[in-house]
């Protein structure tokens, strides 16, 4: 076969990437766990353990800057490579939301939330199943699905919105939880960034498939 | 799009019983760098050859379909003027054992220009236009055959230039050049496409994704003839090819 090395460190290269978004998904589950469950105690694994996710993907952009220099990619492989670099790009800030969800967690003081945390976890649901979904368009290359995905933002977006609404009610009935309730609104649009993101990755998708810049 | 300078359509040549084009239909645009990729033997050089009638120089060899020049029909023209129109460069730079000077004047005078002020202005212009006039403006007498090997290609091309053609086919031009000599080529071509139409050959598919706007990409079929597989926007072919064959010869995956 021509270019063997050049295939498997294409191969090689999307591996590292889905066991990166693998990683990512699982870092912004736990950290809403963490923050809903009030886990004191696990919340500096997560930080530490993001930066083994930026190293990644550095490392996975590494890789693709040197098979562009080195291996002139043209057509669907040049396509796989910088999308695959700018999805890494993405998974990296993703990962930093789930970290700022865990630091938040760690400057509230111990003990149950204000109140109990339902539409914040669901929001880390629709985040991560998304993410997922993404992932999954981009291994089996279809554009169709990954053109579908960002509609379900606007969940999220919804999702944001009544929580924070919510927190601003009982901020105006509880002056003096305003500093908790600013850090779970934090939490929330964090969670709504994440939704931005995999957008992003999306969008990256649909170029890795079909060649086209879009914005949605 | 800016107009079409040559085109073919369902243009087919052998070789005595050989078919080594089959129904090649492409349409060449004006002031545009058309480059010509694919697998050796597929037949670039025969189709190359085929916009000037080169090929008619080779025995036995028969076309179906026609080949035409701003319109007309290249098989109803007369052979020395279309060769003044549509010029040739090739692989291996080619001067005559003669001096610079006399290179670029054999076509002017073949075609009749006598006059020194005015042979020698032609001269002056096109070696301008093929970016070698300032490296050797002080010995227009030396031998084209003392000059270095990326400077006799642009002289060469100054000798193509020198009957004022429409249309420069260039059959690999850097193919025996060095890395640098061959940047000059291909910067040299970027310039002259402003006033001429050029199609080139070339194995190198850099070059073709760096130099041209169009590229057509050729493959034999079963029976070993040269067709035309893909044909389009040299950022599109090296972005999004239509065919699993160009985009399996780009990537490295052929053969
Ligand atoms: N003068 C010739 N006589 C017979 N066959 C030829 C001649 N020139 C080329 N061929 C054949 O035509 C095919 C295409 O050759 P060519 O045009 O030189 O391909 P390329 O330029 O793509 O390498 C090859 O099979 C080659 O052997
Ligand atoms: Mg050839």
């Amino acid at each position: 076969m021509p270019r063997a090395s050049y295939e498997s460190d294409l191969q090689a290269v999307r591996a590292e990437l889905l066991e990166v978004a693998a990683m990512t998904e699982r870092a912004v589950s736990e950290s809403v766990r963490i923050l809903k469950e009030r886990l004191m105690d696990e919340g500096s694994a997560l930080i530490e353990n993001d930066e083994v996710i930026n190293a990644r993907c550095h490392a996975i952009e590494e890789i693709c800057i040197n098979l562009t220099a080195t291996q002139q990619p043209v057509a669907g492989d040049l396509r796989f490579l910088f999308s695959t670099m700018l999805i890494a790009m993405e998974l990296e800030r993703i990962a930093d939301y789930a970290k700022g969800i865990a630091r938040i967690n760690a400057t509230i003081a111990p003990g149950p939330h204000i109140k109990p945390l339902i539409d914040i976890p669901r929001m880390a649901v629709v985040a991560t199943s998304m993410l997922r979904s993404a992932i999954e368009a981009f291994l089996k290359v279809d554009p169709d699905e990954a053109a579908r995905i960002p509609a379900r933002d606007v969940e999220l977006d919804l999702l944001y919105s009544q929580v924070y609404r919510e927190l601003l009610t009982h901020v105006m009935q509880n002056p003096s939880k305003i500093d908790d309730a600013m850090k779970l609104a934090f939490s929330a649009h964090n969670l709504e960034r994440v939704g931005d993101r995999v957008v992003n990755i999306c969008e990256r998708i649909i170029y890795h498939c079909t060649g086209e810049v879009v914005d949605f | 799009m800016s107009e079409t300078r040559m085109c073919t359509s369902e243009y087919s040549l052998s070789y005595g019983d050989f078919k080594a084009l089959n129904s090649i239909t492409i349409d060449i645009p004006t002031n545009r760098i058309t480059a010509i990729i694919g697998p050796s033997g597929c037949g670039k050089s025969t189709f190359l050859r085929s916009f000037n009638r080169m090929n008619e120089l080779i025995p036995c060899v028969s076309t179906e379909g026609s080949v035409m020049l701003d319109g007309e029909d290249i098989f109803e023209k007369d052979v020395v003027e279309l060769r003044k129109k549509v010029g040739m460069v090739f692989q291996r730079p080619n001067p005559f054992p003669k001096s610079i000077f006399d290179n670029v004047a054999y076509g002017p005078r073949i075609h009749g220009i006598r006059e020194r002020t005015r042979l020698a202005a032609i001269v002056e212009s096109s070696l301008k236009a093929a970016a070698l006039w300032g490296e050797v403006r002080d010995n227009l007498g030396k031998s084209g055959l003392a000059l270095s090997g990326g400077q006799q290609q642009r002289l060469c091309i100054a000798r193509a230039l020198a009957v004022e053609p429409e249309v420069i086919l260039m059959d690999e031009p850097a193919s025996a050049l060095d890395p640098v000599a061959t940047l000059k080529i291909e910067e040299l071509m970027e310039q002259l496409k402003k006033d001429y139409t050029i199609v080139i050959v070339t194995h190198n598919m850099q070059q073709a994704a760096r130099v041209s706007d169009l590229t057509a990409f050729m493959l034999t079929d079963e029976n070993r003839a040269g067709n035309l597989i893909e044909f389009g926007p040299t950022r599109d072919i090296f972005t999004t090819p239509g065919d699993k064959r160009t985009e399996d010869y780009i990537s490295g995956r052929f053969g």
